[in-house]
């Protein structure tokens, strides 16, 4: 069963009165202990999906169509309240930047111990308790002393950890990790995501892990989604994204990236950017940039299967029959 | 396009403050004119005393009543405008001026002098501005001319700090080192690049500095270190009126209203100001 | 804990230095003979002399500099010039009634003007903020003379709930001393509210849209427990960094409050010094309210670094 689906999810900006659409149709799902990898360039609207789920959107964002259901659940039009109680208890979420996702003011058990006393109802004893604990799982070292030490006390590998444990602390069915590692040293990223790997396993989690790292995908997840310009173009299992992609983007993803562990920020071989949100095209937003782009490009192109299994999924005209023959481009 | 349209809109949008500004500057205009006109729209004369005439109340001839020399209050309320908006405004250009020149020369040269005067600058800024009027006006002896060279002491600081500050970082960027290369002299630097870029900064800080002056020199009349008598000014109507509260609270309610007014639209105009200058506002 | 204390007032004593050196100059460069002033015109050459003697004027400048500095450094502030009276216990005598003063001023500014730039920043552009916005408008607006006067007729003549006069009640009268301070107190807190607010809306907004704030909504925490403890906190930082700046105005606030409401206080002394042109008690004042400032600068920085975890050690 999933713990999240997300079924044909749009939101919308409004700025000056016109309503854009930042994600377009985006369906995907995440299984018990299994981690969805989702990725992109920066401004493909791969944060915007976390916070859709969420429910944290500025207050200029909305989900304007489709729904997101965690654990059976319908949570798209929940109100705040309601949200209150699914995030930090059934969501978890790491973020990107680990210097500055603790407040400064509040010692590291407090913070980690705070959901633990909201979510669960425990005692100020036994949240002591349980976050020192926490600590300890997520490796800290000297949790029990280190619990009234303030964030800026710990070094940023460190932070993340104090934020991964109050992300798991009530033991939630959905991690999502917004770019965990790019802000940290290269050692300390391998010791993050395994650390990761090794909660989603231990709690059953599911995991949306939001990265620009093609590394990170080949390394810790099963399966992956590509995002471009606020759609979902593609989305197959790990194995088979990296064997035979089949949007244009993907290709040239992979094209681009001589070695595995490379970021998509050094991305040559496509010329050109992601469009601002106000200058997206009609259609295939991929339009400007892409090699293959034909006249029924600019209305929106379908999703439809590809290869052996259901699972790969690609958005894209050139994979409805009667367009030109992908496979051999 | 409909895109272009909405994009266009949104810059031609009312920037923030605009209102704030245009509703300051219209109270301002008002008593300006009122305090100007004195002579001409007084209905009396404000220092005619008349002894037939004591403690009047509100009526067609004293619009606001008498005070205790049977002084008509409305024109002694015009007269006192003009002393506080002059002294304010003769301080804070007195303070502009030194301040902001003494300012963009510490930072433009830096060194010894500047450490020592920004030192002794941060010192007199500490000191209780309040009470630093006081005791200046109190030894430099009464009189308006000693009164504004009071408060432009007291006003000098911030401007001193503020364009100091400005000349400092004016001075890190390339294009003053290029004029350098092109062998600008200095002082071509400050007057064609440094000023103009400092000249909004100048300008809010200097609206902010005008309200703070007529609370100062309102204040220092009240004590009794303002204008001399007999000339009328709103701190000291509102002293006189103080004295006669149990009795004739009118006395003290109108010149303090008359402060309130010239405050508020002050403050309107340079908050609009500061809010129209900050990037952060219009998020 | 006595480290950190005893640090930032060891870096106050050039400061210190400054200000006694500016008290002296301040009080010699006046035009004219103090005693010319103080005996008038008619005093004979013999009681003039008497009178340099006295106060010291007779030595050289320099002199005059030292005596004064380690006559300061034993706690000595000379005498008055008019009633050869120390200034020091005439001005320990008052101090009491302006330290209460000025700590319920801020007290009151800080307890009232927090919350009501709280609710001004959730509000954001709405209607509420707007009413705080124009209120405290009117609260910058206020010279303290202006509020003070209009408070005292409202409130005491002609609603007649507090007494029109707060001269001093003595500490056994608890009551009678609250009911003179409340007032004056109330006085200078609403004037300082205004900023207060005006701080906390600005600082609010500010940590409102920072990372640790998402990370709080993120893990569930409540939007009201956000609001007033994971972002106060921080903006609390700024509310104590501007009371410690915002302190010398409201010095300045204290003296006319304490004229118009009858208190006794050093503004009421630096009034009567000024009147009566005694040097020596105006020397001593200034130098009281240096050291007063110098103070309240330590306590804001003790203040800060028991708020803000980053600055200890």
């Amino acid at each position: 069963m999933s713990v999240l689906s997300v079924d044909n999810l749009r939101t919308s900006l409004v700025i000056g009165g016109v309503e854009y659409h930042a994600l377009r149709e985006i369906s995907l799902s995440v299984a018990e202990g299994e981690t969805l990898a989702v990725v992109g360039e920066s401004g493909c609207g791969k944060s915007m999906l976390a916070m859709s789920v969420m429910g944290l959107l500025p207050s200029v964002a909305a989900i304007t169509m489709g729904h997101v259901t965690l654990d059976a659940v319908q949570i798209e039009a929940a109100s705040e309240s309601v949200m209150e109680h699914i995030r930090g208890a059934k969501i978890g979420m790491v973020f990107q930047e680990p210097m500055t996702a603790l407040n400064p003011v509040l010692t590291v058990g407090e913070q980690i111990a705070e959901p633990l006393r909201d979510h669960l109802g425990l005692s100020k004893r036994e949240a002591r308790k349980a976050a020192v604990a926490l600590m300890e799982k997520v490796r800290i070292p000297a949790a029990a002393t280190r619990y009234n030490s303030y964030p800026h006390e710990f070094s940023g590998g460190m932070r993340q950890r104090v934020v991964i444990a109050l992300a798991i602390a009530c033991r939630p069915r959905l991690l999502i990790a917004d770019e965990p590692t790019t802000a940290l040293d290269v050692t300390v990223q391998r010791q993050i995501l395994d650390l990761l790997d090794m909660l989603r396993t231990e709690g059953k989690m599911g995991m949306l892990l939001i990265t620009h790292n093609l590394g990170t995908v080949a390394g810790h997840a099963d399966r992956v989604a590509v995002m471009y310009g606020g759609d979902l173009v593609e989305s197959a299992t790990v194995k088979e994204l990296f064997r035979s992609p089949a949007h244009p983007y993907s290709r040239a993803l992979l094209a681009s990236l001589p070695r595995v562990d490379r970021d998509l920020s050094e991305l040559a071989s496509i010329p050109g950017r992601v469009p601002a949100l106000i200058n997206m095209p009609e259609g295939c937003r991929f339009i400007d940039r892409c090699p293959h782009a034909m006249e029924r490009c600019h209305t929106m192109p379908p999703s439809v299967a590809v290869g052996e299994s259901q699972a790969h999924s690609v958005r894209c005209w050139l994979h409805v029959q009667g367009g030109e023959d992908a496979a051999e481009g | 396009m409909s895109e272009a349209l909405t994009i266009d809109r949104r810059v031609r949008r009312l920037p923030p403050g605009r209102v704030a500004i245009i509703a300051g500057a219209a109270i301002m205009a008002i008593v300006a004119a009122a305090a100007i006109l004195a002579p001409l729209v007084a209905p009396h004369d404000p220092y005619a005393q008349s002894m037939l005439a004591r403690f009047r109340p509100m009526s067609a001839e004293y619009w606001l009543g008498t005070d205790q020399f049977g002084r008509d209050t409305f024109s002694r309320i015009l007269y006192g405008l003009q002393i506080t908006l002059w002294t304010a405004f003769a301080s804070t250009a007195l303070a502009m001026l030194c301040g902001t020149s003494i300012g963009i020369l510490s930072g433009y040269y830096g060194g010894r002098v500047d450490r020592w005067l920004s030192a002794a600058n941060d010192l007199l800024m500490s000191f209780p501005q309040m009470v630093a009027g006081i005791i200046i006006v109190a030894l430099l002896g009464p009189g308006i001319t000693n009164l504004i060279i009071a408060i432009a002491i007291t006003a000098f600081p911030a401007f001193y700090r503020m364009a100091r500050s400005a000349a400092l970082a004016l001075r890190e960027r390339d294009y003053i080192d290029a004029c350098r290369v092109l062998g600008y002299s200095d002082m071509r630097i400050i007057s064609r690049h440094l000023l103009p870029e400092t000249l909004d900064d100048i300008i809010i800080v200097a609206t902010l500095w005008l309200a703070t002056a007529v609370r100062t020199e309102s204040s220092l009349a009240f004590i009794g270190l303002g204008a001399p008598p007999p000339a009328a000014t709103l701190g000291g109507l509102v002293r006189e009126g103080f004295d006669n509260l149990l009795d004739y609270p009118g006395l003290a309610i109108w010149p303090s209203l008359a402060i309130l007014v010239v405050m508020i639209g002050l403050n309107l105009m340079g908050d609009g100001l500061r809010d129209a200058n900050d990037p952060r506002a219009s998020a | 804990m006595l480290r950190f204390a005893g640090q930032p007032l060891l870096t106050l004593i050039p400061t210190l230095l400054a200000v006694l050196t500016l008290a002296f100059v301040l009080v010699r460069i006046v035009p004219g003979d103090p005693a010319l002033i103080i005996l008038g015109d008619q005093a004979t050459p013999e009681a003039i002399a008497r009178f340099h003697e006295r106060t010291g004027l007779d030595q050289p400048i320099w002199h005059q500099y030292f005596a004064f500095l380690s006559q300061l450094a034993q706690g000595d502030l000379g005498v008055s010039m008019i009633s050869n009276r120390p200034v020091l216990s005439a001005v320990l005598e008052v101090l009491p009634y302006t330290l209460e003063l000025s700590l319920a001023g801020v007290f009151v500014g800080v307890v009232l003007g927090v919350p009501l730039g709280v609710v001004a920043a959730r509000s954001n552009g709405g209607p509420l903020d707007w009413i705080v916005r124009i209120f405290t408008l009117g609260g910058l607006s206020f010279p303290a003379f202006v509020s003070a006067v209009l408070m005292l007729l409202v409130f005491s003549v002609w609603l007649g709930w507090f007494p029109v006069i707060s001269s001093g009640k003595p500490i056994t009268d608890p009551w009678g001393r609250f009911m003179s301070l409340a007032l004056p107190a109330l006085n200078l807190g609403l004037v300082m509210m205004a900023y207060v607010a005006r701080v906390t809306r600005g600082g609010m907004m500010n940590v409102l849209r920072s990372d640790y704030i998402r990370t709080a909504r993120a893990k569930g925490v409540p939007a009201r427990r956000i609001v007033w403890k994971h972002a106060l906190r921080n903006v609390l930082l700024a509310v104590v960094t501007f009371t410690g700046l915002y302190f010398s105005v409201l010095i300045g606030n204290s003296v006319l409050t304490e004229i118009v409401f009858n208190r006794p206080g050093l503004g009421k002394l630096v009034i009567g010094a000024l009147e009566r042109r005694d040097y020596t008690l105006l020397q001593g004042l200034v130098v009281a309210y240096a050291v007063l400032v110098v103070l309240v600068n330590a306590l804001t920085d003790l203040c800060y670094r028991f708020v803000d975890p980053r600055v200890k050690t």
